[in-house]
């Protein structure tokens, strides 16, 4: 299509403010709302698990191991007799958790170096993007291994691996964000006004390379959640009396045959909040439009 | 005029945007002659790219969508018409070249390649005779040396040599019909020469219609029989090029003529219309040009004005044509 | 003559293209041994096709590119090799306005942002005096203050330049580098923004360093006129003698290039039409750049660059056809 027909186009969208236009686009994306509503009551569930959680999840009951989903325990119960839906419910808050705290440690660790190297261009650039590429060339899984064995097996420690190898993902993203945003006209203009570079920086670039990190940051809450599960599994993440879902599939996993409902209920929650998760990304970079899907 | 090979007629066409359903076509109709060259004028948002791209059936659909009207090739409605029937036609009878001719090349296969496609799919000919049309219509187009050039892909050309090369491709099955969407608008302005000469003298020599899209009026000038002047989505004033320069009957292109700022005098202030044209879902009520219209009285903002016939094959739609007399280019 | 206000001498810039494993580095002159001057007040335009190099010119005397030979006097200041805080006291004097109004505001910020920006980093105003005189700004280009709270995103094109324009005049500038300011554009539009110019001008008597590649916009606006071809200045004059009587084989093609929007004269005059396209600045020819398409080539083009030659009625050409030691040895090839 020619330029002409784009910017017709571009023009029809054009008199409502960006955030307005934003709210709009995503209000009308059914699929996104859905997963956010979902994320927001999981969360609330997470948080008020001691209200909402019918059982204490770790009150044992040895009379009633292994019982198959009823009324009193439509999760059923583990081979400890404890309730599976309490203790999905409270398992939600370390997975939530673990989440986070990997991604919050993946962008400490990828956004400022991506920025820096993105910016500053030439010898810099090469040297993080280097690093970068040795970091990504170790196989994953080892590499977690790896550091939760030197750190020792603790959730947290197993998200700080998690962390590490998704801040390359970040350091990228943020790495061609700011080189495409440095860029732009508005930035040589306000070197052309007589904008300080650290002004430059926070008012000009800052601003305007956020948008992509959150659909960035979405997408890998649910890979985080998703690499929490599998180092839980293997007995690397959560340690007993907490547990996260990972960890529950990882015990009931013993009991499969007998039980399988055991690994049912907290690998559907997995599975459906790491979906929440992407279909939220999707929803997200959909609503940021052009700004954001020029950069793919 | 000649016998009308394309006649569009009452044609809409919507988007779907954060505003709903917009129409930004609404109610286009005109004809191109056998060997004449229709000139399609506005500024951006106008509409005019839009028509140029339905008459192929090419607006982007979703968000896009021809609401109404009726297009027709030849007598043969275009409107409805099968996807494959369409790409019969496409390349064949009636050729497109656009602005960027980046968009219509593909960078991924030499000129060759991409102009022989073309003959082989509608000729059905062999790897042999299409090649020998491709050099053809590359000398048609004055590439120096076509047959060495064959092989050479898209970027290796200069902007100016790319045009040329779209227009070859274009040509390259004899259209009866080329819809030039502002071909020359990318280009230097001695290229722009060059480019514009290059079709008149096609045209004397195959004698196809060219529906010609442009905002350009000293383009239009230099090379167009016919001119439809459009504004917010519709037809305001149609006339012959010698009439429309030499007389506007609509307030509109009076001001496109008097804007031209070859035509005012250094030092004095240029003529301007004041404000901006509307968006196509707060289109103003009665004469969509009433807001920025000097002439405008209270009964233009009330209904809709009828694009009205006038002697000569002229049309416009101005409810105030016979009392004003509206001033030309010098 | 006053002294001038901007002061041009033998500007060069050179990018450096990095070339890969099999490919080596290239250097493109994109403007080579440029001269010129602008008076306080004065417009001089700078026209020229694509390659032409009068972009990046812009963009040197901005201090936004490196030149790589030459000096830039600004006020009677070397500003040449300034850097830094020093390059940043100057940059008052020297703002510019670009092409594009859709990519030269951060879309990010607010208008009263936008505009008070320069405002800002100089400390020339903060708070409710900002503000006040961002209002002002916006009056003056023919906003009003019901526009500083919104967003560039609900401006039209034309208004969103008058933004860009508020953004240049906010510190007062001596001198306005405008780099194809109305050239994206409708013809109805650019017209406003065109008299827009022309009043400030008179208001403030900013000089104006005019880019464009449409000329019958810089007929209409310019003082001098500067025709540029491949990075360097072909001719250069008064605007009454380049329009009427152009001595450079280049710029009178240039000119009979430009359709003109009256039939009856469009088709009746008598057109040059260049053959070829502009070679790539990669690989100028050696000579006179324009050599390998001038109607009037002689030998003497292909090997030596002509210098500029006074011309009668101001402004000077760079081309043999004007240098009597040249043409006298009767060395046309043709």
């Amino acid at each position: 299509m020619s330029d002409a027909t784009a910017s017709e186009f571009e023009q029809l969208g054009a008199s409502v403010s960006a955030r307005r236009r934003f709210l709009r686009r995503f209000m009308r994306q059914r699929t996104a709302l859905f997963a956010l509503g979902f994320l927001v009551l999981l969360a609330l569930g997470a948080v008020f698990a001691p209200w909402v959680a019918p059982y204490d999840p770790l009150a044992q009951n040895l009379d009633r191991v292994l019982e198959a989903p009823s009324l009193a325990h439509w999760f059923g119960t583990d081979e400890l007799g404890r309730d599976v839906l309490s203790r999905t419910l409270f398992a939600a808050r370390i997975s939530l958790l673990a989440a986070f705290q990997a991604v919050l440690i993946a962008l400490v660790i990828g956004v400022p170096p991506g920025l820096i190297a993105g910016l500053a261009g030439g010898r810099t650039d090469n040297l993080i993007m280097r690093l970068t590429d040795a970091l990504m060339s170790f196989p994953p899984l080892i590499l977690a291994v790896a550091i939760v064995a030197a750190l020792g097996p603790s959730l947290t420690n197993a998200m700080i691996a998690v962390g590490i190898l998704l801040s390359p993902t970040f350091l990228r993203l943020m790495r061609g964000t700011a080189m495409a945003v440095a860029q732009e006209t508005y930035v040589e203009a306000a070197r052309s006004i007589g904008c300080t570079q650290s002004w430059i920086i926070m008012r000009h670039i800052l601003p305007n390379v956020v948008s992509p990190l959150f659909v960035q940051i979405s997408v890998f809450a649910g890979v985080a959640m998703l690499a929490e599960a599998g180092l839980s599994f293997l007995g690397l993440g959560a340690q007993p009396p907490d547990s996260s879902w990972g960890a529950m599939v990882g015990r009931g996993f013993r009991y499969i045959s007998h039980s399988p409902s055991l690994i049912v209920f907290p690998g559907l929650a997995i599975a459906v909040t790491v979906l929440a998760f992407y279909v939220l990304g999707d929803g997200l970079r959909d609503s940021l439009g052009r700004e954001i899907r020029r950069e793919e | 005029m000649a016998a009308p090979i394309l006649e569009v007629e009452d044609l809409g066409v919507e988007f779907l945007t954060d505003h709903g359903w917009v129409r930004v076509v609404d109610g286009v109709s005109f004809s191109v002659g056998e060997g004449e060259t229709l000139g399609l004028v506005g500024e951006s948002g106008s509409g005019k790219t839009v028509t140029s791209l339905s008459v192929m059936q090419l607006i982007p659909v979703p968000p896009g969508r021809i609401s109404g009207g009726s297009i027709r090739f030849a007598g043969r409605e275009l409107v409805g018409m099968s996807e494959p029937q369409l790409e019969d036609i496409r390349g064949d009878d009636i050729a497109m070249v656009f602005q960027e001719s980046m968009t219509s090349l593909n960078p991924a296969f030499t000129i060759g390649e991409q102009i022989c496609e073309v003959v082989r799919r509608h000729r059905g000919c062999s790897r042999r005779e299409a090649r020998d049309r491709a050099v053809e219509v590359l000398e048609l187009v004055q590439i120096p040396d076509p047959r060495s050039r064959l092989g050479a892909f898209p970027h290796e050309f200069s902007g100016g040599m790319r045009q040329r090369a779209a227009i070859a491709m274009a040509l390259a099955c004899d259209p009866k019909v080329l819809i030039a969407d502002e071909p020359t608008t990318a280009l230097d302005v001695t290229v722009q020469a060059q480019v514009l000469d290059l079709l008149r003298s096609l045209q004397q020599r195959f004698g196809m219609a060219i529906l010609f899209v442009t905002h350009n009026l000293g383009v239009v000038a230099d090379l167009c029989d016919r001119v439809a002047v459009m504004y917010a989505g519709r037809i305001v004033e149609t006339a012959t090029v010698f009439d429309l320069f030499e007389s506007p009957q609509h307030p509109y292109t009076e001001g496109l003529l008097q804007a031209m700022p070859q035509l005012g005098e250094r030092g004095k202030r240029l003529a301007a219309i004041p404000g901006t044209p509307p968006m196509p879902w707060q289109m103003p009520t009665g004469c969509r040009f009433h807001p920025r219209c000097p002439y405008a009285e209270t009964a233009c903002t009330e209904q809709d004005i009828p694009l009205r016939a006038l002697a000569g094959d002229r049309h416009v739609r101005c409810r105030r044509v016979e009392e004003l007399t509206l001033e030309g280019a010098q | 003559m006053t002294a001038p206000l901007l002061s041009v001498r033998d500007l060069a810039v050179t990018f450096h293209l990095r070339g890969g494993l099999l490919r080596p580095t290239r250097h493109l002159k994109a403007v080579n041994g440029v001269s010129f001057d602008i008076a306080p007040g004065e417009t001089l335009a700078v026209v020229g096709e694509s390659g032409s190099g009068k972009s990046t010119m812009a963009r040197a005397v901005m201090r936004l590119v490196e030149p790589s030979a030459g000096s830039i006097h600004l006020d009677g200041d070397d500003i040449t090799a300034l850097r830094g805080e020093p390059l940043r006291r100057i940059r008052p004097k020297l703002q510019m306005v670009f092409q594009d109004p859709y990519s030269s505001l951060d879309p990010s910020m607010i208008i009263a942002d936008v505009v008070g920006e320069p405002l800002t980093v100089h400390g020339v105003a903060t708070g409710a005096d900002r503000d006040e005189r961002v209002q002002a700004l916006l009056e003056q280009v023919g906003l009003g203050r019901y526009h500083m709270n919104r967003y560039p995103y609900e401006f039209s094109g034309g208004q969103r330049q008058r933004i860009a324009i508020a953004r240049a005049i906010a510190l007062q500038p001596k001198l306005l580098v405008l780099d194809e300011a109305v050239s994206a554009l409708d013809v109805s539009t650019q017209n406003q923004i065109l008299n827009l110019l022309e009043d400030l001008r008179r208001e403030l008597g900013i000089a104006y360093l005019f880019i464009s590649h449409d000329l019958g916009v810089v007929e209409h606006i310019a003082d001098r006129v500067a025709v540029t071809y491949l990075g360097r200045i072909v001719e250069e004059g008064p605007t009454e003698r380049i329009f009427a009587k152009p001595a450079h084989p280049y710029t009178e093609a240039l000119l009979s290039a430009v359709p003109i929007p009256n039939p009856r004269i469009q088709r009746s005059r008598q057109r040059i039409v260049l053959p070829g396209d502009v070679p790539s600045p990669l690989a100028p020819p050696p000579g006179c750049p324009f050599h390998t398409r001038c109607p009037h080539v002689m030998d003497v083009c292909k090997t030596v660059m002509p210098a500029h030659t006074p011309m009668a009625g101001g402004g000077s050409a760079a081309c043999y056809l004007h240098d009597p030691q040249a043409t006298e040895g009767g060395r046309r090839a043709s």
